[in-house]
């Protein structure tokens, strides 16, 4: 999932002409990746094409993760 | 008769002999349709002629009707033909009809006492071609419906109209009776499947179309469209957007190239014929073609003679008697540019876009068919901005390619709230059975 997610962003990234910080990892602040939220919001739905869903979607009560690892381990449940 | 000049009966005695209509191709003149219906209104009783729907898929059978009936009856319904079970009784409840006429003859549906004749004010009922519900039904006047025709002018008679939209569809008659109306030739296409109907178009020597943009890029997507001479070319029903006006003239150098807008609601609207998308910025004000001006919201405000009444448009009246079209403009360089529909706007976290103004952009670039946008709902945005999008038949670019092709053309021209974040490279975009591109199936 990780990995996928990872993918996701780089494209996103590439495609908004963003970049990345380098190393991202489980403690790297979401809004400190590189993306935007309008990147963020993106993200989520080009990974709701690739997974047929939306995690966000479905919570009764919406969640924002802070952190990377915050966000993968919302698409883990 | 008494009044029968003014009905369509009178209409289409004016060019007695020469073919009026062919459709599927054979030639009816109009003392043959006249005969035709002549008889069939001799088969309908009396207790018919309240308010009677009429449902053919042949143009000819529907227009031998409506010359039987026009002039007769009270109120006639023109049902869309593909219309049945449920939605049908619906909506023949809803206008109260008595007996409907289609292929397999008269129906009672409720019965009625005998009917007098009403003579010159028959009401022609239309319906919309709403996306929910059953549709809406609103009416005209074969006086309305003629209002805005060119009557018997010596060069009706070299045109050669071809039928693109459904003929129960307002935009649909109105070609109809424009084509009576002159004594133009009528040719009425077997199907609407856009081969077959250029075909036929090129078989019958068409030089006259009318179609909405959408119809415009399907037509032209079949070369053979080329083989007709057409000398005026009209779009209306959808934002003409440069590239498609741009299209018609290079395939079509000779031709008078028009385009229409027109507010239903307001019953006026206007031509544009110098083949630039938009209308010059000069033309707001009192008019002439009619008075207009732009909302502190952006969108037009039209004055009409004829408001039709309903509590809906009541809300969107200006104190000074303007109506609010909806429709979103932008002033750029003396030139007035439709952006969309003011309803249909997408809003990306705050942010608003009309997904006109984007299809427009993505359709200007070379290999680009037809582009549909909406909205894609976003739990941290609200709303993004997603793109369908249909290549030219001979392109072989890969879809990736293609997809960033468009970002980047998008990303050039556009902010990035409005640079679609979603693209998908569909097979065929549908064209609505109006000829508009069909919003429901966004993704």
């Amino acid at each position: 999932m990780r990995t996928l997610i990872l993918q996701v962003m780089a494209e996103v990234a590439e495609n908004a002409d963003c970049i990345l910080v380098d190393d991202i990892n489980d403690s790297t602040v979401l809004l400190e990746s590189g993306l935007d939220s309008l990147g963020f919001a993106i993200l989520v739905a080009r990974l709701e094409e690739e997974l047929g869903r939306d995690p966000f979607a479905e919570m009764d009560e919406v969640v924002y993760p802070r952190t990377l690892g915050e966000f993968v381990a919302i698409y883990d449940r | 008769m008494t009044g029968e000049s003014n009905t369509l009966l009178g209409l289409i005695r004016r060019h007695p002999d020469r073919a009026l209509l062919i459709c599927d191709d054979e030639e009816y003149t109009p003392s043959a349709l006249q005969r035709a219906a002549r008889e069939l209104r001799a088969k309908l009783p009396e207790t018919a002629i309240g308010t009677i729907a009429l449902q053919f898929a042949s143009t000819r059978d529907l227009l031998t009707a409506l010359l039987a009936l026009d002039g007769h009856a009270r109120e006639i319904l023109l049902t869309p033909p593909c219309m049945e079970g449920v939605a049908l009784q619906q909506l023949l409840q809803a206008s109260n009809v008595s007996h409907l006429l289609n292929d397999h003859g008269l129906s009672e549906l409720t019965p009625r006492e005998p009917q007098t004749p009403v003579h010159e004010n028959t009401q022609w009922l239309f319906t919309t071609s709403g996306t929910t519900g059953t549709p809406k039904v609103y009416s005209h006047t074969l006086r309305s419906l003629t209002a805005s025709t060119r009557s018997t002018s010596a060069s009706g008679r070299e045109y050669r109209w071809g039928l693109v939209y459904q003929a129960h569809r307002f935009a649909g008659m109105q070609v109809i009776l424009q084509a009576l109306a002159s004594g133009s030739v009528l040719v009425v296409p077997p199907s609407m499947e856009p081969g077959a109907m250029v075909a036929c178009f090129a078989r019958h020597r068409v030089n006259t179309l009318s179609a909405t943009p959408s119809q415009w890029r399907k037509l032209l997507s079949h070369g053979a469209i080329r083989e007709c001479a057409l000398e005026q070319i009209t779009l209306g029903g959808e934002i003409a957007d440069q590239a498609i006006l741009s299209a018609l003239r290079r395939d079509f150098p000779g031709a008078r190239i028009v385009h229409i807008y027109a507010s239903t609601e307001a019953g006026v609207g206007f031509s544009v014929s110098d083949g630039q998308a938009g209308f010059p910025a000069a033309w707001l004000g009192e008019g002439p073609p009619l008075a207009m001006k732009i909302s502190a919201a952006g969108s037009l405000l039209v004055r009409g003679p004829a408001l039709s009444q309903s509590a809906s448009l009541d809300r969107r009246l200006t104190p000074d008697g303007y109506l609010d079209t909806e429709d979103s403009v932008q002033v750029n360089n003396g030139r007035v540019y439709f952006l969309g529909r003011a309803t249909g706007v997408i809003n990306v976290g705050g942010n608003k876009v009309h997904p006109e103004e984007v299809e427009n952009l993505v359709r200007e670039m070379p290999g680009i068919e037809n582009a549909l946008v909406s909205a894609r709902n976003s739990p941290i945005m609200g709303q993004l901005v997603a793109l369908q999008v249909q290549a030219r038949a001979q392109s072989a670019e890969e879809p990736g390619a293609l997809k960033r092709r468009i970002r980047e053309h998008c990303r050039q021209h556009l902010p990035d709230y409005k640079v679609p974040a979603l693209i998908t490279v569909v097979e065929d975009l549908a064209v609505s059975e109006s000829g508009k591109v069909d919003r429901k199936q966004a993704v």
